[in-house]
């Protein structure tokens, strides 16, 4: 009930503050997007479909476990189709951006039965064969670049702010790949709707579009979104389903533990 | 056996009294051919398939998991191998693990056949002991599809930020080397010691209470930081030969070696470090202050002394995009060694790998190089490519390559290189 309340106030918050637009930064609207309200932890159920230029897909599903520790969080991803893949699971805690800690990631691969620390250094890697990188599944870092607002724009029948966001450091070229990155944010739920990725030439490699974008408990949730390869013309779509927060989701769930034993029904709350 | 046979129809009872529908399986079925590419007989060391399936049934109450797999061999239908070669592994199957599991309170409790594997090594061995082997493919395939399950309690506790792991295993069981006349007949043994000898029967350790296995792994990350401490009140799963004497009526000397098994304590740490810019280090070291040695020479106090070993892996991972490029190091310290001990004072070991991703995931490619950097150079390169076009099907397609001198560890299998390929189809 206690977190309810946190979530409406929050939504309130939101509210009153686009009355303030036009005082705000780029800074303040990246902020808003980084800390808007998202539950003390989420559930879902995940597909991850790779697309093919002639029109063939595969589709991976999987667990999608995150919650909060303190201004920390912890995710769970726990692959359960199809063979190939299933029984593969990926942990990661993300540290508080303040902290300037990197992140701990580990993958568990059921073929070697061993958890592996993985550097989060390179997040360049494609996640699972699809057109996301791991870089992508990363919450939002204000202070990895410096951005400005370019202009306001509608995408989608959404009015969107429209930033452009450079890398503060080779570091962060070298982690993301991405040399430059427009981002559009929508005005109503400070929600990331749509992202360009430049290379180092300046032209447009990749693009990213919420598909779909629906409010689940209070909460404004992006349950549909593609990842494109504008070079190859591949893409990847990531759809939520079930999506629910704050269920209580016990600590085991991002232990270490549960990468080698699997996510079992009994290891779930009911999920309302 | 019987126990085993227990277990199977017990698990399967209790299978099929719950709805069949909660029962979830995957199966897999495999085509195999291999090919000589160096002269050896016959020109074909693999022609067959292989059949694989997983089941898992997760109730509320507890979960069940499972993994069987069936292997043909037609080419060991060949009269290059031996009898007992053929018998053994031109139809063969296994468990690769059969275990329930269940909460109780904070433990995670599972019993059954199961592997358990133990530190940050990348396909070799320092701490992992608790599971033996299966060396009837040598060391060719993954280590996990030869290492042998054994039937065990296991435990899973957390303390605080520590992770307890626990597990008994009430019967021993060994490393099982290739069998005679088989492809990868492994010599153990020097020859001119068995001139001397007759072979006798293993003499295993019973099965009872007192001969079970005890192990213990306490584990915490910190950020940045893995450490894991084990200890492992075991078998030691090779067997040392002992020299046994005895005069004859005609007071002729009867010259026997016994193989037996002795216990051996483990105590290990392993950990794994992120030193940024894509670095991850790991290492691993074992103390077995009782492993048992064979001696070189006649003894006739039995030939076997038993001394500190300390068995130590230092590795460096690389990660780049959708590769992982790795390299490790591994070598031993005897103690008190000295030239009357039939195994030599050092084995240093390096290897490098490279396992990467393209094409959407779909292209999988692993390079990996192993060589003992002592005179012999022996080395084995191994290269391995996976095409998925889908979800359904899988082409592989990889080359073995053994050098170093007759004899040596991957010397004595230098005509046995091979090219090979697996066309799989998952259901």
């Amino acid at each position: 009930m206690f977190s309810r309340k946190l979530v409406g106030i929050g939504v309130l918050l939101i509210i009153s503050s686009v009355a303030h637009t036009a005082e705000l930064t780029a800074d303040d609207i990246l902020s808003k997007v980084r800390n808007r309200a998202d539950g003390a932890d989420n559930y879902a159920k995940a597909s991850l479909v790779l697309k093919e230029k002639n029109g063939s897909a595969r589709t991976r599903n999987l667990l999608f476990l995150q919650k909060d520790y303190g201004k920390d969080d912890k995710l769970t991803l726990s692959f359960t189709e199809p063979a190939d893949v299933k029984g593969v699971v990926l942990q990661s805690i993300n540290y508080d951006e303040a902290a300037a800690r990197e992140d701990d990631q580990w993958m568990y691969l059921p073929a070697f039965r061993q958890v592996r620390r993985i550097a989060a250094t390179d997040k360049r890697g494609s996640f699972m064969g699809s057109q996301f990188s791991y870089i992508d599944l990363d919450k939002l870092r204000i202070t990895d670049y410096q951005q400005k607002i370019l202009g306001e724009e509608t995408i989608n029948e959404r009015a969107s702010y429209l930033i452009e966001r450079i890398p503060a450091s080779l570091e962060v070229i070298n982690r993301t790949g991405y040399h430059k990155i427009h981002v559009w944010v929508d005005k109503e739920s400070f929600v990331v709707i749509k992202q360009v990725y430049f290379d180092a030439k300046g032209i447009p490699f990749k693009e990213f579009q919420a598909k779909k974008m629906e409010i689940i408990q209070n909460i404004w949730t992006v349950t549909h979104s593609e990842m494109r390869d504008l070079v190859n013309n591949r893409a990847s779509d990531l759809i939520f389903s079930d999506v629910s927060y704050d269920v209580g989701l016990d600590d085991v769930l991002f232990q270490q533990n549960i990468m080698k034993t699997g996510v079992k029904s009994g290891n779930l709350p009911k999920i309302r | 056996m019987w126990c085993l046979r227990a277990l199977v129809a017990c698990i399967t009872s209790l299978s099929l009294s719950i709805n069949a529908q909660e029962i979830e399986w995957d199966a897999a079925v495999g085509l195999n051919l291999a090919a000589h590419i160096d002269g050896a007989e016959p020109d074909f060391s693999e022609q067959g398939g292989d059949f694989i399936l997983k089941f898992t049934q997760d109730t509320a109450q507890y979960s069940l998991t499972g993994e069987g797999r069936a292997r043909w061999n037609d080419a060991y239908n060949s009269s290059e191998y031996s009898e007992s070669a053929r018998d053994a592994y031109e139809w063969s199957a296994d468990w690769r693990e059969l275990y329930i599991a269940k909460d109780i309170r904070d433990w995670n409790i599972s019993f059954g056949l199961q592997q358990v594997v133990w530190g940050k090594a990348d396909n070799l061995r320092v701490v992992d002991l608790v599971n033996p082997l299966d060396y009837r493919d040598f060391v060719l395939p993954d280590l996990n599809d030869y290492r042998k399950p054994v039937l065990m309690l296991k435990g899973e506790y957390y303390l605080a930020d520590w992770s307890l792991q626990t597990l008994y295993i009430p019967f021993f069981e060994p490393n099982d080397f290739a069998k005679p006349g088989s492809e990868y007949e492994y010599t153990t043994l020097d020859p001119a010691l068995l001139q001397m000898f007759t072979l006798l029967q293993e003499d295993q350790p019973g099965r009872s209470f007192n001969n079970g296995e005890f192990g213990m792994q306490l584990a915490r990350s910190f950020s940045g930081i893995d450490l894991n401490f084990f200890a492992l009140y075991g078998w030691d799963d090779n067997p040392v030969y002992r020299q046994m004497y005895a005069l004859d009526d005609e007071s002729n000397i009867i010259a026997n070696l016994q193989p037996e098994y002795h216990r051996q304590t483990m105590l290990g740490a392993a950990s794994a470090y992120a030193l940024g810019n894509g670095f991850v280090l790991r290492s691993e070291v074992a103390v077995i202050p009782d492993s048992f040695y064979m001696l070189g020479i006649l003894d006739a106090a039995g030939g076997l002394i038993e001394q500190t070993t300390v068995n130590a892996l230092v590795g460096i991972d690389y990660s780049w995009r959708d590769w992982l490029f790795s390299a490790q190091a591994n070598d031993r310290y005897i103690d008190n060694w000295n030239s009357e001990l039939s195994v030599v004072e050092h084995q240093p070991l390096v290897t490098f790998s490279a396992t990467g991703q393209s094409f959407s995931g779909r292209l999988d490619s692993r390079i990996a190089i192993a060589r003992f950097i002592e005179e012999s150079n022996e080395q084995l390169l191994q290269i391995r490519t996976t095409w998925r076009p889908d979800d359904r099907w899988a082409y592989s397609l990889g080359a073995d390559w053994f050098s170093g001198v007759v004899g040596g560890v991957f010397g004595q299998f230098e005509s046995k290189d091979r090219v090979w390929l697996k066309v799989q189809r998952n259901f």
